[in-house]
């Protein structure tokens, strides 16, 4: 596939991708308040709609759809700012496990939520503290994570060691793995893990490259979904912000008559043509199961950029009002600063990118010498 | 003498890659090849460094690519065009920037090409056509004057009705090429309408008329390419209206609009970004690694990131064509976020010179010829590039002309 005929949407992704409109136009600021994080009826809906399984082989009940359609989908959840778990749960670990042949089947139907640690969220490599040894029959894990999208609602996790060579799939009640709640900046359940586990040999899913592997996949499919979910955010921010300053008047005539605010929405456009495009780039290199890092942390970098930039506009533009929480945008700000940390900020992102440019930079003067 | 200049066997997929199948590669196959030979090493080099092609470099170009037909690939294949698609099209300037050509000038190709073939008669269409297809005519652009920059329609050269001629007095500037140019198109006020917009019409004449003068501007980069351009009694024979009388200001938007395409100058950014890592590996400061040098780096990241982000935005609107969701908006955003990555590339150029950046011109360059060409290689050229590129945000619509645009299309208050 060429890069062209990616950004031309099937039918099939137009199809869910308007009902997804449709369904998300449905559900206001106030619902999305009320919900504290997770709303167990939304994610039955999601279900309902297919979303949970739109990586997944038709032949395992999936939709078989592509990371284009899940870009697609991604932006409109940003859009919505829905805070269930869709990253962690149904694009992550339902890619990873996928990709392994695993039994994705309750995470498809919506009867299981899983999240994973150690990678995913964020997605800018492998965040686990995480060492296994060798047990009587099995595995003992130790250590801990971080940051993990677990909430009182989730029933399984996908665990990665340190060194991203093993993974394992555990239920949330395993004896000896400690969940500590605690509330993300956007208002989403986050927790950190501590284990002191002993898991049974078959917990254990993958070793070496082939954890390797599904580890990649999985960060690549989070990257792309999370860059869709930051454009949706921003496209929204940027739409609520053009509203506030048309309508909100001083000195007699509406903010959007002075050029110097006029001039600052025209960057927030620019800012976001290039997370979209920065969104169908990392759609587009997630397609295949090649290595996208290399794009990726441009990708990221950018998008963090975009979101920083949009946020600090769009509060600026708003005004005192900009600063309450009781105007949405402050809500969509929040949303943007964790989908940079989960991206591993700008600064991150370059630091990786700068890292592989001196190794070109290497390369080159071996070759010219 | 160490190679600074030579491509490396490493080279890296750039985003055209992205768009291409069998029947593109073979294509930029063939494009390349041609290229290669067309364009001589020592203008290569030249163009490479940051300095703008001479006359004959940029002659000599157009008469290989005339000869491959390959002069104006986006013209109609009637009027001579090659009937590529737009991405084809896309490769091919791809392919221009990265043989460091010297380009085609964009004032018959691109400019004034179109309007004829569209608006003219076909007496002007036998006369001015064949010379651009040939690259043997240069045109220049007679558009702003000194007291009309960006406010365009505010312009007051006078072009009078004299029945069977018109009478032509004013000034125009910022006439890039004015000085080798052979003929001129340009908008004058015929009649007193209105809309000021109303009174403007088109009009193409030979440089060597009698009555016009040209003296040139000299630019912050030292360098002459921009001129003044004077009017006095100039007759301009009937047929050198374009289309209808009054109607210029309709054709110039209709030729800005043309314009589109060639604005983003990814091509020559990813070179610059390619220049940048060859830098990086030379020893240009004594004991100064900029391999190991994380802002150095660090701003080449962020910089390439944007690159990559304007690389896929150009695809994406060019592809959605002049009715897609972004055709109102796409050529500002790809202009402001094309200026500011080119002026960018330029600073990041310059701030790694150190103290050579002081340096100008030929004697300083043969003044460190033991040095290995490496102040030639670098500092000379983009120090023209650093200059004038900051042109870049000025010329075809100021970066704050394109914000008024795209603040137009998505607030509903007017100013």
């Amino acid at each position: 596939m060429t890069f062209l005929e990616h950004l031309t949407p099937s039918d099939e992704t137009r199809m869910i991708c308007e009902a997804a409109e449709k369904w998300t136009a449905g559900i206001s600021d106030a619902d999305v308040r009320a919900s504290k994080g997770f709303s167990a009826s939304r994610w039955g809906e999601m279900a309902e709609m297919g979303w949970h399984g739109l990586l997944v082989d038709p032949d395992h009940g999936g939709l078989g759809l592509d990371p284009a359609a899940l870009s697609l989908l991604c932006q409109a959840i940003g859009r919505a700012r829905l805070p269930e778990p869709f990253v962690s749960s149904s694009v992550v670990c339902v890619g990873t496990l996928s990709s392994l042949g695993q039994d994705v089947s309750a995470l498809v139907d919506g009867s299981a939520i899983a999240a994973p640690a150690g990678f995913g969220l964020p997605c800018d490599g492998v965040s686990s503290g995480i060492t296994a040894t060798p047990a009587a029959d099995g595995h003992h894990l130790s250590g801990t994570v971080d940051l993990c999208e677990a909430g009182p609602d989730t029933t399984e996790f996908l665990v990665v060691t340190a060194g991203g060579d093993a993974l394992y799939r555990l239920p949330h009640m395993t004896p000896g793995l400690t969940v500590t709640p605690y509330g993300a900046i956007d208002g989403r359940p986050l927790a950190r893990l501590a284990f002191d586990c002993h898991l049974p040999a078959e917990a254990r899913l993958a070793t070496g490259d082939a954890a390797r592997a599904a580890i990649r996949r999985g960060n690549a499919l989070a990257v792309s979904a999370l860059a869709a979910d930051a454009t949706g955010t921003i496209e929204k921010a940027i739409g609520l912000t053009t509203a506030y300053i048309d309508e909100r008047s001083q000195f007699g005539r509406p903010l959007a008559a002075f050029q110097a605010l006029r001039h600052m929405v025209a960057d927030l456009l620019v800012e976001l043509e290039a997370a979209r495009s920065m969104t169908e780039l990392a759609a587009f290199a997630a397609s295949d199961d090649g290595d996208p890092k290399q794009l990726h942390d441009r990708v990221r970098a950018r998008i963090c950029r975009a979101a920083q930039s949009v946020g600090h506009a769009a509060i600026q533009l708003h005004g005192g009002m900009g600063m309450t929480d009781e105007m949405a945008i402050g809500h969509y700000f929040r949303r943007l600063i964790f989908l940079q940390a989960m991206m591993g900020q700008e600064a991150g992102a370059l630091r990786d990118r700068a890292a592989t440019l001196a190794e070109e930079i290497e390369l080159q003067r071996e070759v010219a010498q | 003498m160490q190679d600074t200049n030579s491509q490396t066997p490493y080279e890296e997929r750039d985003h055209i890659d992205l768009l291409l199948d069998d029947d593109l590669r073979a294509f930029r196959r063939d494009v390349r090849a041609y290229l290669r030979d067309a364009v001589p090493e020592e203008t290569r080099n030249r163009i490479d460094r940051g300095y703008a092609p001479t006359k004959s470099e940029i002659a000599d170009f157009l008469a290989k690519l005339a000869a491959r037909g390959w002069t104006a690939p986006a013209w109609p294949v009637e009027y001579g065009g090659t009937g590529w698609t737009q991405l084809q099209r896309m490769v091919f300037s791809s392919e221009l920037a990265r043989n460091a050509a010297p380009g085609i000038p964009p004032f018959g190709v691109s400019m004034i090409g179109p309007v004829l073939y569209t608006f003219g008669t076909q007496a002007q269409k036998d006369k001015y056509l064949p010379g651009i297809l040939s690259g043997e005519d240069f045109w220049c652009q007679g558009f702003s004057e000194p007291g009309s920059g960006s406010d365009l329609a505010s312009l007051r050269t006078k072009a009078e009705d004299k029945g069977g001629h018109y009478l032509l007095n004013g000034q125009k500037i910022w006439t890039s090429k004015a000085h080798y140019a052979d003929r001129i198109f340009l908008l004058a006020r015929t009649d007193e309408a209105p809309r000021r917009q109303g009174g403007i019409s088109m009009f193409v004449l030979d440089m060597d008329t009698p009555g016009i003068v040209v003296k040139p501007i000299v630019a912050i980069d030292m360098n002459h390419s921009l001129n003044e351009v004077f009017f006095e009694d100039v007759k301009i024979p009937a047929d050198g209206l374009v289309g209808e009388r009054g109607k210029g200001w309709d054709y110039a938007k209709f030729l800005l609009g043309n314009e589109r395409t060639g604005i983003t100058n990814v091509g020559r950014c990813r070179r610059q970004v390619e220049r940048l890592k060859r830098l990086a590996r030379t020893d240009l400061i004594p004991g100064v690694d900029l391999s190991k040098d994380s802002a150095f780096l660090r701003d080449l990241a962020r910089v390439e990131a944007d690159l990559t982000a304007l690389e896929i935005s150009e695809i994406r609107i060019l592809s959605q064509g002049k009715n897609g969701p972004s055709a109102m908006t796409g050529p500002s955003v790809l202009k402001l976020a094309s200026a500011q990555i080119q002026q960018t590339l330029a600073e990041l150029i310059v701030s790694t010179l150190g103290h050579y950046a002081a340096g100008r011109g030929a004697e300083f360059i043969e003044a460190f010829d033991d040095l290995g060409g490496l102040p030639t290689d670098f500092v000379d050229g983009a120090l023209n590039e650093y200059l004038f590129g900051r042109s870049v945000s000025i010329y075809g619509g100021t970066n704050q002309i394109q914000r008024d645009i795209l603040a137009r299309a998505a607030l509903e208050t007017r100013p």
